[in-house]
């Protein structure tokens, strides 16, 4: 396949990905609003299975791309300005995170999504604090996120395998085995 | 694509780190912030009584204040009006009595200073 090519299907790929998320997570604001948990900033986290799909199908970078497009999408859309600063700084820590540990070997997707949870509610919390000048957030609030991000990691993460292996090589411009 | 030993370590990093946020405050907390009886005489500090010590200071000036589970009051005054007694135990930062007449505030603070200068 020419760069060219390559290229071009990578970044129809990512646009692809991007307003899928997008759409996932404005799918699912209003099923969290019919849980009547008193957290804010919690969610399923659904919206992340696009993120971690690309990590590990795409290039690692693309995941950023697919993040912050997603995130900037439903936020402009659905969100306010802090929402969407709370949602960028926690995207940007959980595709760190994905984008540093999806070639681990001692990790499956499960892991990743776990750590990549936990990261995206400290982010979140570490924007939250800044915003609202309340450092103490970090032990009255995150503790109970952190808790949450566990179930939620889990979930995606066990999503996200079939999606990682099952879907045809074809549709991605990169085989699943990582590319050195 | 099976669940990996890194899997179980993030789970527990995670949980892990929860269980410390959510109890190191509790740990440091009595010895973060400890709340002191500031006793100002014209103007002049006459003495600093932690609240957690119950104890009564004459202030020599008709004033004596008092410490008592955690809390401090003015348990007596010769002022003619007597707010200062009338004002009761108080106990949060930055609660102030204060006896006009024998120019005495009482106030307090915590030992590692607060940006709240005073509430009335």
């Amino acid at each position: 396949m020419s760069d060219r090519k390559t290229l071009l299907r990578r970044l129809t790929l990512i646009a692809a990905l991007s307003a899928l998320g997008a759409a996932v997570g404005a799918l699912e604001r209003p099923l969290m609003a019919l849980i009547p948990l008193p957290l804010p900033g919690f969610k399923l986290g659904l919206a992340n299975l696009t993120v971690l799909f690309t990590a590990y199908r795409l290039r690692r970078r693309d995941a950023f791309l697919v993040m912050g497009v997603r995130v900037a999408l439903v936020n402009l859309a659905f969100g306010t300005p802090v929402s969407l600063a709370l949602a960028l700084s926690g995207g940007l820590c959980s595709a760190a995170v994905t984008a540093a540990f999806c070639r681990s070997r001692t990790l499956s997707p499960v892991g990743v999504s776990c750590a990549a949870s936990a990261a995206h509610m400290a982010g979140q919390i570490a924007m939250a604090a800044v915003i609202l000048s309340t450092p103490a957030l970090f032990l009255t609030y995150l503790p109970w996120l952190l808790l949450l991000s566990i179930p939620t990691g889990l979930l995606n993460g066990a999503l996200s395998i079939p999606l990682i292996r099952r879907v045809p090589a074809r549709l991605t411009v990169f085989p699943a085995a990582p590319k050195p | 694509m099976k669940l990996r030993t890194g899997d179980a370590v993030v789970i527990a990093a995670v949980l892990v780190t929860a269980a410390f946020l959510l109890f190191c405050p509790r740990l440091f907390a009595e010895k973060r912030e400890r709340l002191l009886a500031e006793i100002t005489v014209d103007g002049e500090t006459a003495a600093v009584l932690p609240l957690d010590q119950d104890a009564v200071f004459d202030c020599r000036n008709g004033v004596v204040v008092t410490v008592s589970g955690g809390a401090v009051s003015v348990s007596e005054s010769d002022c003619p009006d007597r707010l200062c007694v009338r004002r009761g135990p108080v106990s949060d930062r930055g609660a102030v009595i204060v006896c006009l007449p024998n120019r005495t505030v009482v106030r307090i603070v915590s030992d590692a200073e607060s940006e709240v200068d005073g509430v009335v």
